[in-house]
């Protein structure tokens, strides 16, 4: 379909960009066939990093001109195939944008090449009693721009909100090669909100450049509740509680039995090996705040019927006591060759029924599940354990994930809360939304990319796909994209 | 100050429109005749005014809340319900709006406040609507009726239509249903008063927001900064002391003193805003809000009132759009026109006069327009209300 073949491609891009930062040969390219979800596999035409915004704009201009698929990659810790690669395009790695241009600490912002990972901009800020709030559990590893494609959130949203609620501005690339700016150094602007438009759009409306997010003073103090339940209800209902009080925490999470067990002996974080489930409750703010809000938590805990309950001591138990939660997935990992994990987020209330109906599915499809859960802001993220060597495995365990996500839609939640829709989830969209829902997103990027080139194939099902998604319930249909295979196996 | 009555859910005007309000709407895109959405028309002030001939269409019998669990921290209200009827609602369960919206005498509607996002002083700590919209029903200018969002706190599934409502200004769907966050009441609420130039105030109040404090509100009024810290007690008092001791001349206001001040900030009842003198207008700054240099000190000081932390500036005056066009991009934002005064007796709101500088960027225009086309392929939602090209 191109009217240009890749060795060509290769040489026009050669011209304005180092050699060694055009990719074709198979080998090299490896490491870019998958993201953080390597079930899903494709091998590009070339890849490709520049190193200025310049050689990023000559670039999109050169393959808006031949209509060649683009798909931009940040850290490629995506975990919905957002940043799988499309067999007859091109992937635009920012990876070499990792500067942090400017920390203002007086405006408390940051301005910030898209490459620059997310804990690394709080490290910057902190010589400044500032840093970046939102904390998706890769931030030592993920990118920023990646974070804006993605809406990423993290353990503190309940309280300091998602990407969306933390950058001010951007600067991005139109699929023409337009550079634009989006947003201000203000709080609001005249006109659409692009910007929010931008946040979350997985790739798919501009590549973008520069980022400038808002900081935070640190708080001053911040102390972690530690308690154990003998019910998933108890814990589930206490959530409810503690905000009933008038307390937003800092971060509130829960995690299952399965789940502590995987956690502790990962992380040796002191967990309750004998609860059922666990909630992390992190309280922030001035040291009178903090000491008062944690007396009355832990006494509410306690008096909710909490098996156990500990308040850390100390910062480094504090940290401790956060290790096991944020490495709670490769910690769950250990337990089996391979897990898939799933993003859907309900109303609290449903906590119980919808952890009972994954219980009945995870006999149904004998495969053990072990449940993570941002408890304060309905996002729940069940870990699905399978070995993908065992043939037909990996398909059950994609039906079984499907229909968790169908279980959240039926209660009133969604398809994805943090990890964005990628090709892992497309399915499910036609799930979530109807026939007219999916036209108008398509016209809105339509709006931005006339050609559908950004990232194609990702976010929005095609709509002719949509009726067969609806009535497929088996996980063997032809749509999905790539290969299955184990992380690092080869595919041919 | 509006106070809003004790109600429970029963009282409230439950109506459900939304057939006619659909049926309107596509009979306006079949006959290609532009409509104009209004719900207690609170905020024509805001924006290009809209062709007197254009068919007005009222969400005023689209009303009430349709979920409210306050332990979800959730609501969902139809578009025409009015703000004092949501707050009536949320008060009785001690629970308030996540951020602080205009509430003009309590008349606003929530589908007018999101679609114009217009937010209070306490915009930099606790955001606007724009930040605690979870989802919306709309319906576009075809007349589908569309869901966008949810009604939990996180969903990324699709881009984000709901937020792109917010400063929209109807110009994209007629929204039926609005689904938002909500948070408990703070336990404190305080503000300390202190008389002080508009420099050092611009400079104190973003000396404090790097500060982990409990600060909710900070905006500099008429030769007094005004500080409002909220949360636990405790710590609200804490920090009270400190500003007290630190500033022998700071005064903490009563909660009835601090409420009226906030409240009459917030909706533009400030003689500020109010009185403004032949030939002058009035300009509103959203820039970064450490701006402050010779060009805004050479200004007498009560031209100028900063508002979110310094990053909401208003100045009345008789001024060259240019150089304040140029102050506004120096310091990284927009200036935009808000009113004039064109007679003695009369204050002309913007109209169909409102300039924002700098100029739009060509290839945004393009993008905001093919935005347009996308929802509204006739052009029938509110016509020339946000742009007099859309």
């Amino acid at each position: 379909m191109n009217q240009i073949t890749t060795p060509e491609l290769s040489e026009k891009l050669k011209v304005f960009i180092n050699h060694e930062y055009v990719i074709s040969d198979a080998e090299t390219q490896r490491v870019y066939e998958c993201d953080g979800l390597s079930a899903y596999c494709e091998m590009p035409l070339l890849v490709v990093l520049p190193e200025t915004v310049e050689q990023v704009q000559r670039a999109l201009k050169l393959f808006h001109q031949y209509a060649i698929p683009v798909v931009a990659r940040g850290a490629g810790t995506s975990l919905s195939a957002g940043a799988t690669p499309h067999k007859e395009g091109v992937v635009l790695s920012l990876a070499k944008f990792t500067e942090i241009i400017q920390i203002d600490p007086k405006a408390r912002t940051a301005r910030l090449q898209p490459g620059v990972r997310n804990l690394a901009i709080s490290e910057a800020a902190a010589e400044h009693g500032l840093y970046y709030a939102p904390d998706p559990s890769s931030q030592i590893a993920c990118s920023i721009g990646g974070n804006v494609a993605e809406n990423a959130g993290g353990v503190h949203c309940l309280k300091y909100g998602l990407t969306v609620h933390n950058v001010l501005k951007i600067k991005m690339i139109t699929v023409e090669g337009e550079l634009i700016s989006i947003g201000s150094e203000g709080l609001d602007n005249y006109g659409m909100d692009l910007l929010a438009l931008i946040n979350g759009s997985e790739g798919m409306l501009g590549v973008i450049t520069e980022i400038t997010v808002k900081l935070l003073p640190i708080p001053q103090k911040a102390l972690v509740i530690l308690a154990g339940f003998d019910s998933v209800k108890t814990a589930g209902d206490s959530v409810g509680e503690v905000i009933s009080q008038g307390i937003i925490p800092g971060g509130l999470e829960m995690m299952d039995s399965y789940a502590i067990k995987a956690a502790e002996a990962f992380a040796n974080a002191g967990y309750p090996l004998d609860a059922e489930a666990l909630l992390l409750c992190e309280l922030d703010g001035t040291e009178e705040e903090v000491q008062a809000n944690t007396k009355q938590v832990a006494d509410l805990f306690t008096k909710l019927g909490a098996t156990s309950v500990r308040i850390s001591q100390s910062e480094a138990e504090r940290a401790l006591f956060w290790k096991g939660r944020k490495s709670a997935f490769p910690a769950v990992g250990r337990l089996s060759p391979d897990y898939y994990c799933m993003d859907g987020t309900i109303p609290r209330g449903q906590l119980a029924h919808v952890l009972t109906e994954i219980n009945r599915l995870s006999q149904e499809y004998d495969l053990r599940v072990a449940n993570v859960f941002h408890a304060g802001d309905g996002n729940l993220h069940p870990l699905i354990l399978f070995d993908a060597n065992k043939p037909g495995e990996f398909e059950r365990t994609e039906e079984f994930g499907g229909k968790i996500l169908e279980l959240c839609v039926a209660v009133g939640g969604c398809i994805t809360g943090e990890h964005g829709v990628g090709l892992e989830k497309i399915r499910q969209m036609a799930t979530q939304f109807n026939d007219l829902e999916i036209a108008q997103f398509h016209s809105i990027k339509f709006a931005f990319d006339p050609g559908t080139t950004l990232n194609p194939g990702k976010g929005i099902p095609m709509l002719k796909r949509c009726q067969e998604y609806r009535s497929l319930s088996k996980g063997n249909d032809k749509n999905r994209v790539g290969h299955t295979h184990k992380t690092g196996e080869n595919v041919a | 100050m509006n106070t809003t009555p004790k109600t429970s859910l029963a009282d409230f005007t439950a109506n459900d429109d939304a057939k006619n309000l659909i049926s309107l709407v596509k009979q306006a895109y079949e006959n290609k005749t532009p409509i104009s959405i209004e719900g207690n028309g609170t905020k024509r002030h805001l924006g290009h005014s809209i062709n007197s001939e254009h068919t007005v269409i009222s969400t005023r019998e689209h009303s009430g809340i349709l979920n409210y669990e306050p332990v979800e921290l959730v609501m969902t209200a139809r578009a025409g319900t009015t703000l004092a009827e949501i707050d009536a609602a949320l008060g009785a369960n001690q629970q308030t709006l996540a951020c602080d919206p205009a509430r003009f005498n309590g008349q606003a509607t929530i589908g007018g406040s999101l679609a114009t996002n217009q937010a209070g002083p306490s915009r930099p700590w606790t955001g606007s609507l724009r930040d605690h919209v979870l989802g919306v029903n709309l319906i576009n200018g075809k007349g589908e009726h569309l869901r966008f969002g949810g009604k939990v706190m996180k969903n990324v599934a699709g881009y984000d239509v709901s937020r792109l409502q917010a400063g929209a200004m109807g110009t994209l769907g007629l929204m039926t249903e609005i689904s938002f966050k909500i948070l408990p009441f703070a336990s404190a609420t305080m503000t300390v008063k202190q008389a002080i130039s508009q420099a050092d105030a611009i400079n104190a109040m973003n000396q404090l927001a790097g500060k982990p404090t409990p600060l909710s509100a900070a905006s500099w009024v008429s030769g007094d900064l005004y500080l409002q810290f909220s949360g636990a007690q405790i710590a609200v008092n804490k920090i009270l002391e400190t500003v007290t001791s630190d500033n022998h001349n700071a005064e903490i206001l009563s909660l009835e003193q601090a409420s009226d001040f906030w409240a009459k900030l917030r909706d533009k009842q400030l003689d500020f805003f109010n009185n403004l003198s032949s030939d002058e207008s009035l300009w509103r700054f959203s820039i970064n809000p450490t701006a402050s240099d010779d060009f805004s000190k050479s200004i007498d000081e009560k031209a100028w009132l900063a508002d979110w932390g310094g990053a909401l500036r208003w100045l009345k005056g008789d001024f060259e759009q240019e150089k304040l066009s140029q102050w506004a991009q120096t310091h990284g934002g927009e200036v935009t026109l808000f009113a004039k005064n064109r007679s003695h007796n009369e204050i002309s709101f913007t109209g169909a006069g409102q300039i924002t500088l700098p100029p739009i960027n060509p290839v945004v225009q393009r993008i905001q327009r093919n935005i347009k086309n996308s929802f509204d392929p006739h052009h029938i939602l509110n016509v020339g209300r946000l742009y007099h090209w859309i």
